[in-house]
């Protein structure tokens, strides 16, 4: 079985600002075709991610790939193939979101009349295009930039906060813009701290705190992990017995109550043998697996300290390697 | 190199700025001509080609007033705007991306003069028509032509240094203030260290140009000096904005 092509790869990838260390040894790997959420809070190193990864800074360590080109000595192979937003939408602001497409595509030696009115019209802005940017709504440049980011038909677009200071209605719009690309086959790195929006549109995240990368996996396989049961029931020892007997932290919420994590295929097993014990069931409750609920255990604590919470879902790259074993 | 200078062409020529200072520059030319036709009549003529000079009279000032603007915000709004984020995720070379700000400077430079010249020749025309101007024959076609050229190296040196110091400052103002304070140091170089000084350079080459006796050493020296200036600003600036962490706005 062929593996699948990685979109973006990095290994120890690392940038000091003098004495700040603001990535520390970064791994990733994303493979083609997805909808890679990158989430950490202000400040951890997100955006510095991404400008080692369009060459905008340099690394002090470390390296990486993009579209198996070296981020660093293959500039030239990578850019015709990526879009990208960094941090605010950047427009000059006397010329028209039109003549801005227009410039922008002069300087990467491309697009036509023909392009330029796909883009616009893949964003909404058709109607809009020949008035200055400055009279423009904060959600218009976004999607301006987005605009701007499909113009040479990218494989991989970087979108770097891209529904900040938009209104619920904006950020909706720009989220269904974004499923669209990803189901279109574009690969998007999609940074935020909206982690209810990432929630909705990533199959896959990685989580980054003071530089350093937390967790990386699937969506669904982190928050599975995530997954918390409240139970109800008496007496407490034998509630917290039984927990230690599955191998769980019982998290006490209550004088009859704990919160344990615990996944739904193993709670049956889990209330039977609470029965056994003798124990009074009086309720078992799911709590609702969130992103955010794991990102703020995640990042509440700094790695390595008390009471972190580092988990390690398999990368791509490892499942990658696991099917190639498997099939051989 | 040729798409970034396009883009900066199509950036310039959409921004009104630049056609105002050049009908300014075109108003001046014509006021000053005007000027000095009324005040002596007798020792001033337009006739071709010395209809041509008025145009690299204000070359040293006003021409370089223009080139520090243009210089200084071609590199400073891409800071301001925080554009350059936009351009160098689109193409790799930054060593190109400054030596096309500093083409287009040559490029409107050069523009800028095609339309000048058959314009203010034209108005000198009709000058010695309606006030019968009497003075006498201005230098031959070559002489002028190189007479601007030399006229027109200040202009394209001043822009350079803005456009260093807009590099080095992150700003339209510091290239603004580069320049200027490097076209007011160079004047006062050339009473301090003539040979290192731009403007005498400039000076000992236009009086070689028009039949003025200069020693052959005192020329190799200017022309070296004037091709320091070309060629040494633009490649600091390069050579700074290469190394640079683009790390956010300003």
């Amino acid at each position: 079985m062929q593996p699948q092509a990685l979109a973006i790869e990095t290994a120890g990838l690392s940038k000091q600002f003098g004495r700040h260390r603001a990535i520390d040894s970064l791994n990733l790997a994303i493979q083609q075709g997805t909808i890679f959420g990158f989430l950490g809070p202000n400040g951890a190193g997100k955006t510095t991610t991404i400008r080692m990864l369009l060459g905008l800074i340099r690394p002090t360590g470390g390296g990486g790939r993009i579209l198996g080109h070296d981020i660093e000595r293959e500039r030239a192979a990578i850019l015709p193939h990526v879009g990208a937003i960094v941090e605010s939408p950047a427009f000059y602001l006397s010329l028209s979101g039109r003549d801005n497409l227009r410039l922008l595509a002069r300087t990467a030696g491309s697009g036509d009349a023909r392009t330029l009115a796909d883009v616009l019209g893949t964003v909404g802005l058709s109607g809009r295009a020949g008035e200055r940017v400055k009279t423009y709504s904060l959600g218009m440049k976004q999607r301006l930039a987005i605009a701007a980011a499909l113009l040479n038909s990218p494989q991989l677009i970087f979108l770097d906060e891209p529904t900040n200071g938009l209104d619920p209605a904006g950020t909706v719009e720009i989220r269904e813009l974004i499923g669209q690309l990803g189901a279109s086959g574009h690969t998007i790195f999609l940074s935020s701290h909206l982690l209810h929006e990432v929630e909705q549109v990533c199959s896959e995240v990685a989580i980054i705190n003071h530089g350093k990368l937390v967790t990386q996996g699937r969506v669904a396989d982190l928050l599975r992990q995530d997954a918390t049961l409240l139970v109800e029931a008496e007496p407490l020892s034998t509630l917290q017995e039984v927990a230690a007997r599955f191998g769980v932290p019982a998290q006490i919420q209550g004088l009859r109550q704990v919160a344990i994590a615990l996944s739904s295929e193993r709670t049956p097993a889990f209330v039977s043998a609470l029965a056994e014990a003798g124990a009074q069931v009086y309720q078992v409750t799911p709590q609702h697996a969130s992103l955010e609920h794991l990102f703020l255990e995640l990042t509440d604590n700094a790695p390595g300290t008390k009471g972190a919470h580092e988990t390690h879902v398999a990368t791509a790259t490892e499942r990658t390697h696991h099917d190639l074993s498997v099939a051989s | 190199m040729i798409s970034l200078l396009r883009a900066d062409l199509f950036k310039t020529r959409k921004r009104a700025m630049g056609w105002v200072m050049l009908a300014i520059a075109a108003l001046t030319i014509v006021l000053v001509m005007l000027n000095s036709a009324l005040q002596d009549p007798s020792h001033v003529t337009y006739a071709f080609p010395g209809g041509l000079l008025p145009v690299g009279a204000i070359l040293p000032l006003l021409g370089v007033l223009v080139m520090i603007f243009l210089g200084a915000t071609a590199v400073g709004s891409e800071y301001g705007y925080d554009t350059w984020k936009n351009l160098l995720v689109r193409h790799p070379g930054r060593v190109v991306f400054i030596l096309s700000k500093w083409l287009m400077l040559v490029v409107v430079l050069g523009l800028g003069l095609l339309v000048l010249l058959p314009l203010v020749q034209a108005v000198g025309l009709l000058l010695d028509a309606a006030l019968r101007l009497r003075g006498t024959a201005a230098p031959q076609l070559g002489t002028v032509l190189l007479l601007l050229l030399t006229q027109a190296v200040a202009p394209l040196v001043a822009g350079s240094f803005a456009i260093l110091g807009a590099v080095i400052g992150r700003s339209s103002v510091a290239g603004i203030i580069a320049g200027i304070v490097w076209f007011l140091g160079d004047e006062l170089l050339g009473a301090v260290l003539q040979p290192a000084s731009l403007s005498a350079a400039l000076h000992v080459l236009q009086a070689q140009i028009t039949g003025v006796a200069v020693p052959t050493l005192a020329t190799v020296v200017a022309s070296l000096a004037a091709a320091f200036y070309l060629i040494a600003p633009v490649t600091v600036a390069t050579i700074i904005f290469r190394q640079r962490d683009m790390v956010g706005a300003g």
